[in-house]
């Protein structure tokens, strides 16, 4: 290309703003663009030597958007398909739904996308998959939201010029002789943890041509510890499955099984079907939680301890002793309340043997690890509620190994060649590796991600990947269960998939990578009927019977475990956690779950210094506060936060913020925690010195207020009370007027077949908040940004209150989904002057956006607070590419207009239109609200509460059946069951 | 004190030197320095208030401090606390009228006219505030092919329909009583454009007797029927809080407390409006310090009502035993705004004590003051009504601090500005004193 | 014929001659309402309250039977439960219009009675009508009365010692 095309090319790109053709060399000299151009401006026909005034180059790109943005979704670019012979299966208005995978770091979860005329739009559970089991959590739903994204890299670069991906294999092909002579010495590639069987297949491929290249699998949220312990235990690389339904007594020690890492989902539904409070439930479940910082797992556990990591070894090392009935040698060092603890603790899990569980968070260190897995031994639980499977990566090696091994070759500038596959090291390492420095040592540096992110900065070629819902892949599940990950559109910027980089180098670069799968599992198991066996795997996004087996296993070599523990000068132990929605960082530029409130601290848009309250006393510390944290000669500066049940000389911190090159979103959020963690203990730094630096930050939390006040919200029991008194419930909640108690006469107003109500029951909810999210993609609800947020404007229509109990030390966390409670004499309607929302015949308060003026006396009249606003034009201030992930069955509101959670009526219109359709009533359970759906502990039930067969009249039916605030007389359709917990009589 | 109380103490009681002193000051040439001074100060800020307004339509009622759960702030606070000031005008020329309290032929037209405008100004907030104010016409029930009316239950629409009936009786009240000033205006003035604007506007007014008891009769039955207006309109007013389920709002005490406390700051608003205008228009002979006497009493026994309501909302809320009331209470008196209640107390409650000293009351320095401090003191209690009630009511997790923005003082100084320009422009055009009542009022004395 | 008059009793006594010499058709002019005119001249009548009270009441039923009407035939929604007739929600507006229709009938009646809006009128011709707005009384025998003859009538007016006297040209 000649120099200047490329210097408008460059500057083009560079703008990054509505402009998003299909690819560089298209709008640069593809015929097919020029003549358009003429074509629709014939005056302007020298447009490229002409000048270009911003006015007209505004113009021309809108005829640009037009023409791409057409073809940027259907399936074929050059045809335009005429809509006289519409493609098969499309009809408009109705969705398809297609079962694919998204991978997150050593598993994958299996999901089914909705596809609105070729245009994802909505991300679903797929009720095949077993990491799914039909729900999904926050982080998959907002995955959509990364397929949009309009600050991705758009385009192949080469020392920041754009270029093509015929110049980079033609570059790669003239290095590719050298290589084979050095037989890759100097070589090497960096990616994730590889859970593609056929990306492991071409690894070995590589492998086995450039013999001295090495392949380095990093992710800053790894499970190398315990990976490590079960390696020295049972000598084979093992990874865990646990079996919760069948575990009677779990303890997580540190571990966050319910909400965060591999098998969550199916963890937390097997859970939740042990907690259930009803018939056929057998005997419900209890959890123990030894933490030094809350997570959800705690907030539902029985019984939650604090302690620091040091007394949290003691603790396990004299539990370990009692089980082997000899006395624990450091027993002393406890104090007497958890020496009793110890051994009521010890004396429940040794009843239960076969049926207990014990869980080591991924962070803990491999003395706790091994610990952990002794015991299970000890108690017979292996093959019971926890079966050990070959590991899904490939090469038994440590993460943090490889990468450390990596960083020192790059210094000694032993690297020539290294190949940066979805990974961001520069940013996304241990600050003492020096990754930044190391990485420009390397001659031929090539970064393959989807954004230009900080390691594409430094990089000579950067190739635009494609996104998980662009491309083919096959992905292993946390049990080893295979699916095939289906693209559900072209890639939008011409994404390469890490097969097309690796086959590059097996010189198969004209495959494409269905092909190379195909090829694969064609190998892998011949059947005849192959294409059959390929389409139904699609179909069920599941491949049966890949679940990888339990392996039984000998006894594991006992292992001593020494009892002396490095205690640091300084008092402060640092623990450092992935962030729970925006992981190492990846989904730092995604804006919904920026917004989306952080479990229990309900902050958004920022990382925070976790304290205790005690802590922060005795340094009298206020929310927002900075403080800096230094160990060595590696210092960070955080705003601390305040948070009960913090253990007390413990600050923890979350990965993923401080990015420089996010995206215009993401970047400059938060502080940037890798810069204090270091290679040899990445999660736990002893000894940590802090200092207040005065200067204070808002800090944007989406509740100001953690107590109820004495109001009967959440209604929590013990299991021996609800025993004895099956309706206490009744008896704590003020009464609530019946409905024939009124003046008015209430048969007035006629009601159809179908009246629908809600059942949240609390005992089940995690508090994970994926309603949240599910439910703000399902209705186009915008995000605020920052400033709206400390504004109290956030939009989310469910909020999960989360409300503390009882000592600011340790208190009794109690989570509370508020959707709208579609009251049937609702306080809100009455006061709406123009008729903008109304009771419809079904029970539904419907909101009619259109006729709505903004008083907002509907919402100072709500008692329950769930109406929101549009104080400014937020849908308008998106980027237009998020607007394709709008549902289009639901109406984008403007600015000045009220709205509110409508029980998804979208939903409830499809049921009806299908069920008269079929001309059939709408059967129980047809009808499923975004939350519902999305549920991992299935604690949403929604139906017809008038017909006495459905799931959600069953519920009402309960006796631990209650509604919030109705002494006001508001009749809320939205009702609750009452948490019970089933604590161990024993233990204080 | 005898029935008249020597109200007019000019030494040599004539119709020609009262009808010189007030229909002379809107035909005098020239401007007042005095005059000049307020409108330098009051032009500015109606400048702002059209910025302010412009900026709020382009950007959106998010520029305001308002959000959820208090989604209601300046905008409603000041419409109430203008509609409030808006009842005294009304209630001097009506309800007065009918007692034959003769001290209120020198105040009336002045009173009326503050209504006129406090009304103008209150008026202006309900379509401000709504966050699509272009659609504020779908309020009015006009004939639509959406087939859709308003909907009647809601207090919004009964305060649509008081607050537009309330400027309209006023007005027509107001100009009934103007029509004979008008006509001596058009009498005594010199140039040729004035003859003719007033000759129109009097519509050929000529002092029949058969006008003379058309107009006894329409005036009597015009102040028969507004003095039921002033006390339901600003009860619809208070509807638009009672009529809720906010703990706070939904008392029954609303209504009489916010009729006594709209009087109240009425009164407030004319002591603060007359004794500036007395003094610069040298009107000392007619409104007389009589006439302080007699406002000032007026207005400490509508503070003591306002204070009584104070205490009954707060021994109501602890009566009835219900959690949320009992919560009020404390959250009022010792939360976070705890220092407006306190301040609100020292204004209305206290500070009224004072005029209990006659000495207080006939000194118009102390009274100006005292007036600018009651109208504060109900400012006050209208953010407290509005704020603290919706930023802690039911839902713990939706409780959340209100801030006013820049915008929010910007609008209300600019409605103050927009108000004491009128005020101007209507002292320095048209009569402000009722002088053929004066002069009724003269026959009497001297029989 | 208009007399000037500089107070308001020789007015009244000059009209209750005039009423006595069997003069029916006269009009008075004051700077302020004189309540002994009105019997003597004649004019009391009872139309103004009525159209005002019947004004107002065609506020009242036009005010509720509005409400009703929307909320029980026209738009019948189901408004958090309230009954479509709940008129209890309805009375402040039919109040408002009440008093609304009652002040607007009033004062239209009050110009249609009075003849207003009438910018010019003979009388204005009288060199000194101006003070009738300032400090003198008029009062003025009407040529269409059956009895009147100029010669007679300023006879009649001289004898009220009235300050002074002028035709009015019609």
């Amino acid at each position: 290309m000649t120099m200047d095309k490329i210097e408008k090319l460059k500057n083009l790109v560079r703008t990054n703003d509505k402009t998003f053709w299909r690819s560089l060399e298209e709008a640069a000299d593809d015929p097919q663009v020029q003549d358009y151009l003429r074509h629709e401006f014939p005056q302007s026909g020298s447009f490229w030597d002409g000048k270009i005034t911003r006015r007209s180059f505004l113009k021309l790109m809108s005829a640009q958007i037009m023409m791409l943005a057409l073809a940027g979704c259907s399936k074929s670019v050059e045809k335009i398909i005429p809509y006289v012979k519409s493609q098969e299966g499309i009809i408009p208005g109705k969705p398809l739904y297609f079962a694919t995978a998204i991978s997150f770091s050593g598993f994958a979860r299996g999901v089914l996308v909705e596809s609105h005329m070729g245009r994802p739009t909505k991300i679903e559970g797929n009720p095949h998959h077993p990491d799914s089991l039909g729900a999904t959590d926050c982080i998959t739903q907002a995955v959509l939201y990364q397929l949009y994204d309009p600050d991705r890299s758009r385009g192949i670069l080469f020392n920041n010029l754009p270029a093509t991906w015929k110049q980079f294999t033609d570059a790669l092909a003239a290095r590719m002789p050298k290589l084979r002579a050095r037989k890759g010495e100097g070589l090497r590639f960096l990616s994730k943890p590889i859970i593609s069987p056929t990306l492991a297949s071409l690894r070995e491929q590589i492998l086995q041509t450039f013999p001295s290249a090495k392949w380095h699998q990093y992710s800053p949220i790894h499970c190398d510890c315990s990976r490590q312990a079960l390696f020295e235990m049972y000598g084979q690389d093992l990874q865990p499955v646990f079996r919760i339904k069948n575990a009677d007594v779990i303890v997580s020690i540190e571990s966050d099984f319910l909400a965060q890492g591999s098998g969550a989902l199916a963890y937390s539904r097997e859970f939740s079907q042990r907690r259930r409070i009803d018939s056929q439930n057998l005997k419900m479940n209890r959890l123990y939680a030894l933490e030094s910082t809350p997570t959800l797992t705690g907030a539902m556990a029985d019984h939650r301890l604090i302690f620091s990591p040091i007394e949290m070894r003691i603790f396990l090392k004299s539990l370990w002793k009692l089980l082997q009935n000899d006395s624990p040698s450091q027993h002393n060092l406890l104090s007497k309340e958890n020496q009793r603890r110890v051994e009521a603790m010890a004396d429940d899990l040794a009843q239960h043997s076969k049926k207990s569980l014990l869980i080591a968070g991924a962070e803990q260190p491999v003395d706790i690890q091994i610990m952990v897995g002794q015991i299970n031994h000890l108690l017979a639980n292996v093959g019971q509620t926890i079966d050990y499977i070959a590991s899904n990566e490939p090469a038994s090696e440590n993460g943090t190994e490889s990468i450390r091994t990596l960083a020192k070759e790059l210094h000694d500038q032993k690297v020539t060649d290294l190949f940066v596959i979805d990974s961001n090291p520069v940013y996304a390492t241990p600050a003492d590796l020096q990754f930044n420095e190391a990485y420009e040592k390397a001659e031929f540096r090539v970064h393959m991600g989807l954004y230009l992110d900080e390691t594409a900065g430094l990089s000579q070629w950067h190739i635009p990947s494609a996104q998980e819902l662009e491309a083919w892949g096959d992905l292993k599940a946390f049990d080893g269960t295979v699916t095939i990950r289906q693209p559900l559109i072209e890639p939008l910027y011409n994404g390469k998939t890490d097969y097309d980089l690796c086959a590059l180098f097996v010189d198969r670069g004209n495959e494409s990578s269905l092909e190379m799968i195909q090829r694969y599992w064609s190998e892998k198991n011949p059947r005849a009927d192959f294409p059959d066996f390929w389409n139904k795997t699609l179909h069920d996004g599941v491949m049966e019977q890949s679940a990888s087996p339990a392996i039984s296993l000998p006894a594991p070599k006992l292992i001593k475990v020494n009892d002396d523990h490095p205690v640091g000068p300084e008092p402060f132990t640092l623990l450092i956690r992935p962030d729970p929605h925006i992981l190492d960082g990846q989904f730092a530029n995604n804006g919904w779950l920026q917004e989306l409130p952080k479990p229990l601290t309900r902050l958004t848009w920022e990382n925070v210094a976790l304290i205790s309250p005690t802590f922060a006393q005795s340094s009298n510390l206020t929310n927002g506060e900075v403080i800096e944290i230094s160990k060595n000669n590696q210092k960070i500066q955080a705003p601390i936060w305040i948070f009960p049940g913090q253990a007390n000389q413990v600050i923890t911190i979350h990965l993923g913020y401080g990015r420089r090159a996010a995206g215009t979103i993401g970047n400059g959020l938060g502080f940037d925690a890798f810069k204090i963690q270091n290679s040899v203990s990445p999660f736990e730094i002893q000894g940590v010195a802090v200092k207040k630096t005065g200067t204070l930050i808002q800090l944007a939390s989406s509740q100001q207020h953690s107590s109820m006040e004495g109001r009967d919200l959440v209604i929590a029991a013990d299991l021996s009370t609800y025993q004895s008194q099956p309706d206490f419930v009744s008896r704590t909640v003020s009464p609530s007027p019946e409905k024939e108690e009124t003046l008015y006469h209430p048969k007035e107003h006629l009601e159809n077949e179908y009246q629908w109500g809600m059942a949240i029951d609390l005992n089940l909810c995690i508090g994970c908040n994926a309603c949240t999210l599910a439910c703000q993609v399902e209705n186009n609800i915008p995000v605020v940004g920052k400033s709206e947020v400390i504004n109290s404007r956030e939009m989310h229509w469910i909020r999960v209150d989360r409300y503390y109990e009882g000592p600011v030390e340790n208190p009794q966390t109690h989570h509370q989904p508020v959707p709208c409670m579609h009251c049937e004499n609702a306080p809100c309607e009455l006061m709406c002057p123009v008729e903008a929302t109304t009771h419809s015949q079904e029970g539904l308060n419907e909101m009619t956006y259109n006729r709505c003026i903004g008083t907002r006396y509907c919402s100072n009249n709500c008692p329950y607070k769930v109406r929101r606003f549009n104080f400014y034009a937020y849908t308008q201030a998106e980027p237009d590419l998020i607007r394709l992930a709008r549902n289009p069955d639901v109406t984008v509101r403007t600015r000045g207009v009220m709205e509110k959670c409508t029980y998804c009526v979208q939903r409830i219109n499809h049921a009806r239109i299908e069920a008269r359709e079929e001309n059939r009533k709408i059967r129980d359970g047809e009808v499923i609200t975004a939350c519902q759906q999305v549920c991992p502990a299935q604690a949403i039930t929604f139906g017809n509460i008038r017909d006495p067969q459905s799931q959600v009249s069953k519920k009402k039916g309960h006796d631990l059946h209650y509604g919030i605030l109705t002494d006001l007389g508001t009749r809320p359709r939205t009702t609750y069951l009452a948490k019970i917990k089933n604590p161990n009589p024993k233990m204080v | 004190m005898d029935k008249h109380e020597h109200f007019i103490t000019a030494e040599k009681p004539d119709y020609a030197s009262i009808d010189r002193s007030v229909i002379g000051i809107p035909l005098e040439k020239g401007f007042r320095r005095p005059w000049l001074f307020v409108f330098a100060v009051a032009f500015p800020l109606f400048i702002v208030l059209q910025i302010s307004i412009f900026w709020l339509f382009v950007k959106g009622v998010g520029i305001w401090g308002i959000r959820i759960p208090v989604g209601w702030g300046f905008a409603i606070i000041n419409f109430v606390w203008w509609i409030g000031i808006g009842h005294a005008g009304t209630f001097i020329s009506a309800f007065l009228f009918l007692l034959h309290q003769p001290w209120r032929a020198a105040i009336n037209r002045f009173a009326e006219t503050m209504t006129l405008f406090a009304v103008m100004c209150a008026g202006m907030f309900p379509i401000l505030h709504l966050g699509r104010p272009q659609r504020f016409y779908w309020m009015v029930p006009y004939p639509n092919t959406m087939g859709l009316w308003p909907q009647f239950r809601s207090p919004l629409m009964w305060d649509i329909f008081a607050v537009t009936t309330y400027f309209t009786v006023s007005l027509l009240f107001w100009y009934t009583g103007l029509l004979p000033d008008l006509a001596s205006a058009r009498d005594r003035a010199q140039t040729y454009w004035k003859k003719r604007i007033y000759g129109i506007l009097s519509l050929g007014w000529r002092g029949a007797a058969v006008h003379w008891e058309k107009f006894n009769t329409l005036y009597l039955l015009l102040a028969g029927i507004s003095t039921p207006l002033v006390v339901s309109v600003h009860t619809v007013v208070s509807f638009d809080f009672a009529s809720s389920i906010v703990p706070g709002w939904h008392t029954t005490i609303f209504p009489p407390y916010f009729v006594a406390g709209a009087i109240y700051s009425g009164f407030a608003m004319v002591l603060t409006l007359m004794i500036p205008v007395r003094k610069i228009y040298h009107l000392e002979s007619i409104i007389t310090e009589a006439h302080l006497d007699v406002m000032a009493k007026v207005t400490l026994t509508t503070g003591l009502i306002v204070g009584y309501g104070y205490m009954m909302e707060m021994f109501i809320a602890w009566y009835s035993g219900n959690l949320y009331e009992h919560f009020l209470i404390k959250n009022v008196t010792t939360g976070p705004y705890g220092i407006m209640y306190w301040m609100l107390i020292l204004c209305n409650v206290i500070a009224v004590q004072i005029l209990w000293f006659p000495q207080v009351r006939r000194n118009p320095v102390i009274l100006f003051i005292l007036s600018i401090i009651f109208n504060i003191g109900m400012w006050l209690e209208r953010f407290v009504i509005v704020v603290v009630s919706l930023h802690r009511d039911f839902m713990p997790s939706a409780w959340a601090m209100y801030y006013p923005t820049v915008w929010d003082w910007s609008t209300y100084l600019g409605t103050i500005g927009f108000f004491f320009v009128a005020i101007l422009i209507f002292v320095r055009t048209l009569p402000m004193i009722a002088s053929f009542e004066v002069k009724e009022l003269l026959t009497h004395e001297h029989k | 014929m208009a007399a000037r008059y500089a107070d308001k009793d020789q007015l009244v006594e000059a009209a209750r001659l005039a009423r006595s010499n069997g003069y029916t058709r006269m009009e008075a002019y004051s700077p302020f309402p004189v309540e002994e005119l009105f019997e003597i001249l004649g004019h009391k009548d009872r139309r103004l309250p009525w159209a005002v009270f019947f004004g107002g009441l065609t506020g009242c039923l036009a005010g509720f039977f509005m409400q009703f009407y929307a909320n029980v035939f026209d738009d019948k929604l189901n408004i958090g439960g309230r009954p479509f007739n709940s008129w209890p929600a309805f009375i402040p507006i039919t109040f408002e219009l009440t008093v609304l229709f009652a002040a607007i009938t009033g004062f239209v009646t009050l110009l249609s009675r009075c003849g207003l809006p009438e910018i010019y009128h003979p009388v204005f011709n009288i060199p000194t009508f101006d003070r009738a707005s300032l400090d003198s009384f008029f009062l003025c025998i009407m040529a269409d009365d059956p009895k009147f003859n100029i010669e007679e009538v300023s006879e009649f007016l001289k004898k009220t010692n009235a300050a002074d006297m002028n035709r009015v040209e019609h």
